[in-house]
């Protein structure tokens, strides 16, 4: 058994299309061995930014046979009266290659039939890795791809060789133009040449006696390591997310952690700023001593310790010179305060017939004060209104004109040099996904239903991979602030307010992100579907119901209650103009019991979902035995349509449930 | 002398501004390019010049550096900032077809500028490079020395709405970032131009001057009418046609268009219908171009 190494040698691959192109070669090549037939014990796969590597341990020398089953003419036409093969049965078999002892004679409901048995396979794997290889290299999706030679091969960037050897053969394929072979190289600078790979079993010798840390899954480790000793020499905690140590990990395939310094000045200009211009401008790992941002920052380089006074003091000059435009931008736009700058806004046009920013900002009023009044918070609408009516002024700073990203956050550092601390909190947070502050959070709603219904209103509908507005991650936040902050609002006054064209669309695609939402929470789909089925556009709604349903679910009752009310549902679903229900031309007793008991139940509409399962528990019994003792769809139109107005009161007494129809059985 | 720029550095002994150009030309012209002069006009990249931007469509070689002053009303900071400019030089190559060693070339004219790969970080980030205007796009990388954005690269894929036939690279170094960083000076107006003369010297009356008449009094209504007539002046040059003529025009109401831009008269939809425009111009121009080189499009 033998290892086989794929290497796709390219330039600078994007960091970002990690580590879903990781996922990509695992599951293909893995799909692509079992098309193949090949047997195997492993897979691993590597990537750095110049290389996708695909390991496949514990090779077969030969593919798995495979026995296919052809079917033939039927055994009258296939033998003669003397059980000898006909003619017409030695053709079937030289077609399908095969001898007629391959050949066996099975009954199907069409009679006797004759089937071949073929076996086929056996190539040898090392013929079959090639075109393997070929496949799975086409097959990778990225999200943009270019074309660089002359077959107009399509790839992330180009592929500049590829390694493709089994044992210590080289498998041959040819794909954009290169030709496979046992060559690879090694770190850019730090070892130029070509390197000879003799056995597979080398390569990782090599490669790393050649400056590159191909696992990226040790890589990031490393990093992570040498940041922490790094950060403890001048005891400061890196601020490090997943996110940006990805990132990092694929910009190097040799890290070296250099540590830079900048003026203390510098810290001056609020922590945010500076921190967004190390991390999404540099790639710096930014530092923190005590809380307090550290006048320095870590640079994981991509060479080695002769480079690193250069590397530092190149590194220091330009975060200089990035702090000093952003000092330069924070010094002018501090000149005007943000109150100022509202009367600007009108100047700021939007996409399609939407106005301007200030539109922008007297709709979101008009849903703010809806909510205020609906959640009875009058106390807090003053404040409110403030923090409203700033919370896009700083769209006319430099800062953010220059750092887009931190829109919302600068209109808050600047809100706090003249306003109280509710209120420029609730600008700084109202671009979170889901704001910390209450204030902020009712913000961020009219700003997200703004966002959402406006675009809807001008066409601008994402669809597939095309979603130019962000509008899902809009939506994604608002099932968020909803549902986590139980904030229990119908949305579709919000949309009417709004001058919505199509409120079904838009609840369609809300209600889309609040099922994802919910299904991430580890509800259950069936559940889920039930809830969003309710007569209710709020998100607090929808996810309690849902997550009590969850609650109620594991009750031994509970598929007996969901029949019940399924029953009531399915029998009168399409009936919508039945005469109300007059006891006087009941018949049977059970018919009473029902009424007596539908009559009686509390109208109160908050009753607590599970106070409400508790009390329509006895309708179970109750309907069981209305339906075994009480014919509905009788003759006497009069008599079946007021037992069917019985039945669809009774399922009103359900429908705080949602659609009950879509959970399924659990009998 | 109300624009006199004083610079406040000692002169030093290092390559100046100049030397930079003439070293990376020099390079160049070792690696077989032509040497073509900066286009006459206003322009906001070295790929608007005709050099590039026609020179990409078809299938012909063609291997070629210039530097190129390129316009960039809105970045105009009145000579306040030690980082920006309204103008800038920048210095284009393009080798079509890009060959496969075209980054280690790359580096060898780093090289030649005195910088030694193994005392520096030297990296490839990804930033994909489009021009609205122009109909084109391009997948590449800034080159970062050391932290500092130098050079953006890229491998041309659609130019003038249509896609190339032949890839060219397109390497353009940011000349005044360059010099700033091997003459370790932290303000552009401070850079030696040459030994006794610095950037400031000759240039910073323009960025003042520039940057007021551009973010402070450019006319609305003069600007507009300045589009409309260079449009109409491209079209009716496509009838004849005569390509060049109306590349011309169409790059003037490029730059009209970026006049407009810096003094915010635009609003959201003029912005996309300026664009449309434009486009459409070096489009039609694109198209023609190819159709009179006999390549049906």
């Amino acid at each position: 058994m033998r290892t086989f190494l794929l290497e796709i040698g390219t330039e600078e691959l994007p960091a970002r299309i990690f580590p879903d192109i990781l996922a990509q070669m695992g599951d293909k090549a893995r799909g692509l061995l079992d098309k193949y037939r090949v047997n195997y014990k492993d897979i691993e796969v590597f990537a750095t930014p110049r290389r996708l590597l695909v390991f496949i341990y514990g090779l077969d020398e030969t593919q798995r046979d495979e026995i296919r089953k052809v079917k033939g003419p039927p055994r009258s036409v296939s033998l003669d009266n003397n059980g000898n093969p006909t003619r017409a049965l030695i053709g079937f078999a030289e077609r399908q290659g095969c001898s007629i002892e391959d050949i066996k004679f099975e009954s199907t409901p069409q009679g006797d039939y004759a089937f071949a048995y073929i076996k086929e396979g056996g190539r040898p794997v090392r013929e079959i890795l090639g075109e393997l290889s070929g496949e799975l290299i086409t097959s990778l999706e990225f999200q943009r791809s270019m074309y660089w030679e002359e077959t107009k091969f399509l790839f992330a960037r180009p592929v500049r060789w590829i390694l493709s050897i089994l044992g210590d053969e080289v498998v041959p394929f040819t794909i954009a133009g290169i030709d496979s072979n046992r060559y690879t190289f090694g770190h850019r600078f730090l070892s130029p040449g070509v390197i000879e790979i003799k056995d597979v079993n080398r390569y990782k010798d090599m490669l790393e006696s050649a400056y590159v840390m191909f696992d990226h899954k040790k890589r990031r480790e490393y990093i992570l390591e040498k940041v922490g000793e790094k950060s403890r020499e001048i005891s400061a905690n890196p601020i490090l997310t997943d996110e940006l140590l990805d990132e990092i990990t694929f910009l190097v395939e040799y890290p070296y952690i250099i540590l830079g310094e900048f003026s203390g000045d510098f810290l001056q200009i609020p922590r945010e700023i500076l921190t967004t211009v190390m991390i999404h401008h540099q790639r710096y790992i930014p530092l923190e001593k005590d809380g307090v941002l550290y006048p320095g920052f870590i640079i994981v380089s991509n060479m080695d310790g002769r480079a690193e006074e250069n590397i530092k003091k190149g590194n220091e000059r330009v975060i200089s010179a990035r702090f000093s435009d952003a000092k330069f931008f924070y010094t002018r736009d501090t000149a005007i305060p943000l109150g100022e700058r509202v009367k600007d806004l009108e100047k700021i046009s939007l996409p399609g017939e939407r106005g301007t920013l200030r539109d922008k900002v007297d709709k979101m009023r008009l849903v703010l004060n809806y909510i205020i009044d609906t959640l009875g918070i009058s106390h807090m609408r003053d404040d409110l209104n403030v923090a409203l009516t700033l919370c896009e002024a700083d769209r006319t700073t430099e800062m953010v004109k220059e750092f887009p990203e931190l829109h919302g956050v600068i209109g808050g550092i600047y809100a706090s040099l003249n306003e109280k601390e509710e209120i420029w909190k609730s600008i700084y947070h109202h671009e979170d996904e889901n704001p910390p502050l209450f204030g902020a959070k009712l913000i961020a709603i009219a700003e997200r239903m703004y966002d959402i219904v406006s675009h809807f209103n001008e066409g601008y509908i994402p669809s597939g991979s095309q979603d130019p507005y962000g509008l899902r991650k809009s939506a994604y936040s608002l099932v968020s602030i909803l549902g986590e902050g139980n904030i229990d609002i119908e949305l579709g006054p919000i949309m009417d307010i709004l001058e919505c064209k199509n409120k079904k669309d838009v609840w369609d695609f809300i209600s889309q992100r609040l099922f994802n939402y919910l299904l991430a929470k580890g509800l259950k789909r069936d559940l889920v579907e039930s809830a969003i089925g309710l007569d209710s556009t709020s998100i607090a709604r929808i996810t309690e119901t849902a997550v009590t349903l969850q609650g109620l679910s594991a009750r031994e009752s509970f598929p007996h209650f969901i029949t019940s009310a399924v029953r009531c549902f399915r029998i009168t679903r399409d009936l919508n103009n039945l005469p109300e229900c007059d006891p006087r031309y009941f018949q049977e007793e059970d018919e009473r019991i029902l009424y007596d008991f539908v009559v009686n139940f509390p109208q109160n509409e908050n009753l607590v979902l599970a106070e409400r399962y508790e009390r329509l528990l006895p309708l179970v019994d109750i309907l069981d035995r209305f339906f075994k003792n009480v014919f509905v769809m009788v003759d006497d139109e009069r008599i079946k349509n007021n037992r069917l107005s019985l039945l669809k009161e009774t399922y009103k007494l359900f429908s705080p449930f949602g659609d009950l129809t879509r959970v399924e059985e659990r009998l | 002398m109300p624009y006199e720029y004083k610079t406040q550095v000692r002169r030093g002994d290092y390559m100046t501004f100049q030397e930079v150009i003439l070293k990376l030309l020099n390079f160049w012209q070792e690696h077989n390019c032509i040497i073509t002069q900066p286009y006459d006009m206003e322009v906001g990249a070295g790929t608007m010049s005709p050099d590039t931007f026609f020179r990409a469509l078809g299938r012909e070689k063609w291997d070629v550096a210039y530097v190129q002053p390129s316009r960039r009303p809105a970045d105009g900071r009145f000579g306040e900032n030690p980082n920006r400019l309204g103008k800038y030089y920048q210095l284009q190559v393009i080798l079509k077809p890009a060959p496969n060693n075209v980054q280690d070339i790359y580096i060898d004219s780093l090289r030649s500028l005195g910088i030694d790969p193994m005392l520096h970080d030297i990296r490839f980030v990804e930033d994909n490079w489009e021009s609205p205007t122009l109909g084109a796009w391009g997948l590449g990388w800034e080159v970062w020395l050391d932290g500092m954005e130098i050079t953006q690269f890229t491998y041309f894929q659609q130019m003038g709405g249509l896609p190339v036939d032949v890839v060219s690279a397109e390497i353009t170094y940011g000349l005044e970032r360059i010099a700033m960083y091997v003459q370790e000076k932290d303000n552009v107006f401070d850079l030696l131009w040459n030994e006794d003369i610095t950037y400031g010297e000759v240039r910073f009356q323009e960025e003042v001057e520039f940057s007021k008449y551009a973010l402070l009094n450019g006319d609305n209504k003069t600007l507009r009418d300045f589009f409309d007539a260079y449009e109409r002046e491209a079209k009716r040059l496509l009838d004849i046609p005569l390509i060049l003529p109306a590349y011309d025009y169409t790059l003037k109401c490029s730059h009209i268009f970026n006049l407009l831009d810096a003094g915010g008269m635009l609003s959201y939809t003029d912005r996309v219908s300026y664009i449309g425009r434009v486009r459409a111009l070096s489009r039609d121009c694109a198209k023609l171009y190819l159709e009179m080189k006999g390549v049906t499009v």
